[in-house]
């Protein structure tokens, strides 16, 4: 697998450099040309496969290629879908340039946030010996969300910072909604009865007969409506909406006025978005999420392929597999470790970002432990060792918990099962992967492939 | 650049599988609605911490829907509840309602649960105009008519909760000469109820103490240390069910026995018992704890509301719960708010029906339920109740006396009588 | 000052559990080098099936045997069944692998036992001692706690240290190879290695339930905990462990009584740090860092 990357070092750079951008660039016009023919959930689950991707390809990095493994990655996406949220919310004009503020200028700051914090924890990281790696990274993890809470004027605390998301043209018709919260107390003296017009009885007086209580059998069988109808038409000849004063008069009680009439026009709602909505042709908000992912992560891909077939993914693997011979061909270990933990960090900042943009909302419960087991869970299982491992580790955290779902949802089973049986299976699936394919799916894909190619080629000897 | 070709193709490929799988489902004129059926949807944690409680919310409201259905449905039309799982997780419930939205075209989305998890989608379901009926969340955040025209909260505040409880305590000598102290859950949950309780004048407390979510299962040790340590003599509890449980549970071993008054989402008197279990000291504190509520005592069999809803939730097999209880309730309402949009079901028609008729509305609820055209206050208030030695909430008061307030920073807490109406025949809509 | 011995003694019973939680995490990594977050998930159903033991015969010792008898059984099942199958995978694959384990239990859990919390009962009131005639943060029960601890770190150490199984337990952990050539029969030290570790870890939750209620959940916030504890400790340390526990419980009583329980995780995490950066392989390491 390793000899893999090491086959492109004899192209000429620039080549190598302009056959990487080729290859993005490729792939970029594919996935935004799918994005225009799927519909929008599956653009949504595009935006989500790619985002991951992003971070994944960090991953891929640090947990392959320089063997460090990181359980807080996504506390680290965090930090980017941060610095995406602030700089967005109160930046007019970029601090120093000048220049009028808009979106890419928080996705560099973003990456910028993302090195910065990949530089403190990659040195505090470089000393440290695998658990000992995993125990300060589940830190980070469960630390930075706490953080967050902690100063909620400035970071939302637990509801996060709202993101004002750049709605795509032809989307949904302007509605004109106001910002702030308005409550309006009104109305509620109106229900407010006055104490001493009340009868005072207790509320089981007011009990309706035993014949209008349901029964058990009701409950199981339902009620023939058709009946109920029946009587009441016989009786009163009236429509249902005059049931309930009706019997209201019947117990005796007038408790609540009873006006109102429905046709009055309601000019609040003048339009109605949902039917533009539902136009499967116009570019609506997940397409647009997913243009923005798409980029991002063809963008970040890009970098990586480069990084990863050059000079320095040979310095990463060289560290992680003999630190010792790497020091005495001139790298510097701890220096590998911590620049892979910076470029893995600046892509997870990245993907914070976009992720921040695909959720409109930057909120700790989004960065939490779960988002950092799931980038590991991602990365193990489809592959460390490869770009399209990762990819395949993305589309499978986007994928495997729906496909899960899906599957139980057949299944009939009683309630405390059904609900329970995704995270089951989930678990189990995951348990199962890793046996099978211990190296992951590209892994395994890889030395399959290598297997058949060494059985169906001619015996060297003739 | 052959291997390159190659990879491009698997991508493209396996994406283009993944859409093919499950991609489909019919394009409805009208979202939701057919001749025969009308599909809503709720995000609500069925798995993982939060889920204990909260998964019989929708498992109750599906009891009635299910009990409506046999009976010939809501104007000819059955309803069909899908419910997905969001393990609390705002993420999780961006991917939900998109589900629900998306693939599902549900007309409405129906119950969704959490604040900061509703939070996250609320504005998309407002911009593509879907009705989004009692969010279940004590925040009020969601009571905005300009900005979120379609959302509907139906659960009393928090920050009108604090209020109540202000009021409480200032009416009562007994409660108003005490030490009072505030402990309350890290977040927005203590934040509303210490906002409410600071705009009923309530800014100074003897001690202050709070905890964070995750720290439930270590015990309250440190801040029963603080509160005992600074004489607290009441002590008002912002926080849910299991953290009560843990709190008692502490000041018990303890030997701190100040009054205590804890929130109605903190004090679910069959999941308290099961916590506290048989412990005879915590059992002890459990008695005279003041808690406000808004519904019909779920412990008063007699009533109407609350026979009828056990009978409906016992006969779909669920345990019966304040959260089944709540569940079905809410179900009700909606149901009546889907009969009275008539038989020509619209989205608009449904939040017309809504703030024309809610008054108008049958429910266990014993406070008003305010849906106008201007406020989308949902329940204006609570009652006064107190746990008994049996471990049953008392309601306190003269008959028919609550307490209610508006969101509004400047409104405060008043005393009203508030006679509910029966319920409509066979609890039909 | 009275209430700085509170919360001194508050955190010392919040610790003595993490500390519980943290020696079957350091026994498992000291015999098969696996860290395994599924310990919690292994604690928990084993206290579950503990819990329905004292429910049928109302005898809380008859639930702790139970328990550990299911403990050391769940151990080998999840030795046999996932992690001697996954030793071909790297130090990333086992993780995951035990991850995966974890979420499986969990829900299983849940299924047969529903998430509702549950009280678990204690064998000594839970009621706060009297000290100087003042009642303090600590109850018996949580002096009992602590005895079990120091019991239980005294048996392991003489078990690991000054048995023939402990050192071939720890020559089938550190090298396997030569441990087979000199005759130890490996897999089946590292099978009891997940035995004890299991036994060890449903203690743990037995002990723990009471204190935290008993549900699929509760036990998360106690992985991270005492993973935090066994790491600063040293993995292989069972001493480190314990007062690293310990250590954790009071830091976290003490900011949260002196300060803000919102401080509490940053103050952890920042000792965290700062612990890693002085001692990168944990304070009771045996072995020096490596200094490449």
């Amino acid at each position: 697998m390793r000899d893999r990357w090491t086959d492109f070092t004899l192209r000429a750079p620039g080549s190598r450099f302009a056959g990487h951008a080729l290859l993005a660039f490729v792939i970029w016009i594919l996935l935004a040309r799918l994005n225009m023919i799927i519909d929008a959930q599956m653009s949504y689950y595009l935006a989500l496969a790619a985002m991951y991707a992003t971070a994944m390809f960090g991953m891929t990095i640090l947990v392959g290629l320089s063997g460090q493994v990181s359980l807080g990655n996504g506390a680290l996406m965090a930090v980017g879908g941060y610095v995406f949220a602030l700089t967005s919310m109160h930046w007019k004009t970029v601090p120093i340039l000048g220049l009028p503020w808009n979106a890419v200028w928080s996705m560099v700051f973003a990456g910028l946030g993302g090195i910065i914090i990949g530089l403190i924890i990659g040195a505090l990281g470089a000393r440290l010996r695998g658990p000992y790696l995993a125990g300060l990274t589940l830190g980070v993890a469960v630390g930075i969300p706490s953080i967050i809470n902690r100063y909620p004027s400035l970071l939302g605390g637990e509801q996060g910072l709202k993101l004002i998301v750049p709605y795509p043209e032809g989307g949904y018709p302007e509605q004109v909604l106001s910002e702030d919260a308005q409550f309006d107390d009104s109305a509620l003296d109106e229900f407010l009865v006055d104490e001493s017009a009340v009868v005072q009885a207790p509320l089981e007086e007011a009990a309706p007969a035993e014949g209008d209580l349901l029964t058990l059998e009701d409950a199981q069988q339902g009620v023939a409506q058709e009946d109920l109808l029946t009587l009441e038409d016989a009786q009163q000849g009236v429509a249902q909406e005059d049931l309930l004063t009706l019997e209201d008069a019947q117990q005796g009680v007038q408790d609540m006025p009873t006006d109102a009439p429905i046709s009055e026009a309601t000019p609040e709602l003048a339009t109605d978005p949902s039917d533009a909505f539902t136009t499967a042709s116009d570019f609506v908000l997940q397409q647009w999420q997913a243009s923005v992912a798409i980029a991002v992560a063809c963008i970040v891909g890009f970098l990586a392929l480069n990084l990863v077939r050059g000079r320095q993914g040979r310095v990463w693997q060289a560290v992680r597999d003999d630190p010792v011979a790497a020091a005495v061909i001139g790298i510097s270990p701890s220096g590998g470790k911590i620049s892979a933990f910076v470029v893995s960090s600046m892509f997870a900042a990245l993907s914070g970002a976009v992720f921040a943009q695909i959720l409109t909302l930057a909120a700790p419960s989004a960065f939490g432990l779960g988002l950092s087991l799931s980038l590991l869970v991602g990365v193990v299982l489809g592959g460390r060792l490869s770009l399209i491992g990762a990819v395949i580790g993305a589309l499978l955290i986007v994928w495997l918990p729906e496909w899960v779902d899906s599957l139980s949802a057949e299944l009939g089973m009683p309630r405390q099962v059904a609900d329970n049986a995704p995270n089951l299976l989930y678990g189990l699936l995951v348990v199962a992967v890793v046996l099978v394919a211990p190296r992951g799916i590209m892994g395994g894909v890889s030395g399959l492939m290598s297997k058949m190619r060494r059985s169906s080629a001619p015996p060297s000897s003739g | 650049m052959k291997s390159f070709a190659i990879r491009t193709v698997a991508v493209s490929t396996i994406v283009g599988l993944m859409a093919v799988g499950t991609a489909g489902a019919a394009n409805a004129a009208d979202p939701g609605v057919t001749k025969t059926q009308i599909t809503i949807g709720t995000t609500t944690p069925l798995t993982g911490p939060a889920s204990p409680g909260y998964k019989d919310v929708s498992a109750g409201a599906n009891a009635y829907f299910a009990y409506v259905n046999k009976s010939g449905g809501i104007n000819g039309r059955s309803v069909n509840l899908v419910i997905k799982d969001d393990q609390y997780n705002p993420t999780t419930t961006i991917t939900k309602t998109n589900e629900l939205i998306l693939n599902d075209k549900v007309f409405a989305i129906y119950g969704a649960l959490g604040t900061a998890n509703h939070l996250a989608v609320v504005d998309e379901i407002n911009k593509q105009g879907i009705p989004d009926v009692f969010v279940n969340t004590g925040s009020n955040a969601f009571d905005n008519v300009q900005k979120y025209p379609y959302t509907f909260p139906y659960f009393p505040s928090y920050a009108v909760e604090a209020k109540v409880m202000a009021k409480y305590i200032q009416d009562t000598p007994d409660l108003a000469s005490k030490k009072r102290c505030f402990f309350y859950q890290e977040g927005e949950f203590g934040e509303n109820a210490g906002q409410g309780f600071a705009s009923a004048g309530f800014t100074t407390w003897t001690a202050q103490a709070s905890y964070l979510p995750t720290q439930i299962a270590q015990g309250f040790g440190a801040q029963v240390t603080r509160l005992k340590a600074s004489g607290c003599e009441l002590v008002v509890f912002f926080g849910v069910t299991s953290a009560t449980g843990v709190l008692l549970r502490t000041a018990a071993a303890l030997q701190f026995r100040p009054q205590w008054m804890v929130t109605s989402v903190g004090s679910e008197p069959t999941v308290l018992a099961g916590i506290v279990g048989s412990v005879p000291a915590t059992r002890a504190a459990m008695t005279g704890m003041y808690t406000p509520s808004f519904l019909v005592p779920i412990t008063d069999v007699g009533n109407p509301y609350v026979s009828q809803m056990k009978t409906v939730v016992e006969a779909a097999g669920l345990p019966w719960n304040f959260y089944t209880y709540y569940g079905a309730n809410t179900a009700y309402v909606l149901s009546q708010a889907l009969k009275a949009a008539g038989p020509n079901l619209t989205r608009k028609g449904l939040v017309k029906a809504l703030q024309d008729n809610a008054k108008n509305f049958r429910s266990a609820a014993v406070v008003p339920f305010v849906i106008t055209k201007s406020s989308h206050q949902g329940l204006t208030g609570y009652y006064m109740g107190q746990y008994d030695s049996a471990g049953a909430v008392v309601r306190l008061g003269k008959p028919n006396e609550i307490y209610v307030a508006g969101n509004a920073g400047g409104s405060l807490a008043k005393v009203a009588t508030f006679k509910p109406a029966p319920p409509t025949k066979k609890l039909l809509p | 000052m009275g209430s700085f011995l509170d919360y001194f003694l508050g955190g010392i019973a919040n610790g003595a559990v993490i500390a519980l939680m943290a020696l079957a995490l350091v026994l498992v990594w000291r015999s098969t080098r696996v860290v395994n977050f599924a310990q919690v998930g292994q604690a928990m159903f084993t206290s579950f099936i503990a819990l329905t033991a004292v429910n049928i015969t109302g005898s809380w010792l008859i639930g702790l045997i139970v328990g550990i008898i299911a403990g050391g059984i769940l151990g080998f099942i999840v030795h046999v069944l996932v992690m001697r199958p996954v030793r071909r995978a790297d130090a990333s694959g086992a993780i995951i692998a035990t991850f995966g384990v974890l979420i499986a239990l969990q829900s299983l859990a849940a299924m047969i036992w529903t998430a509702e919390p549950r009280a678990y009962p204690t064998p000594i009131e839970y009621a706060g001692l009297t000290i100087f005639g003042r009642v303090v943060p600590l109850t018996g029960y949580d002096v009992f706690v602590f005895i079990v601890m120091i019991v239980l770190v005294l048996f392991l150490t003489i078990l690991l240290t000054k048995t023939k199984l402990g050192l071939s337990m720890r020559a089938s952990a550190f090298n396997p190879e030569v441990a087979r050539l000199s005759g130890v029969r490996v897999s089946r030290m590292l099978a009891i290695g997940w035995i004890i570790a299991g036994m060890v870890g449903a203690v743990a939750g037995v002990l723990i339930a009471p204190i935290s209620s008993l549900s699929p959940n509760t036990f998360d916030i106690f992985l991270v905990f005492a993973f935090t504890a066994a790491v600063i400790g040293g993995l292989d340390s069972l001493v480190g462990a314990v007062a690293f526990g310990i250590g954790t419980g009071l830091i976290l009583s003490l900011v949260t009584g002196y300060s803000d329980a919102s401080n509490a995780p940053i103050v952890a995490l920042i000792l965290l740090a700062l612990n890693l950066w002085f001692k990168p392989d944990g304070a009771f390491s045996h072995h020096k860092a490596r200094s490449v």
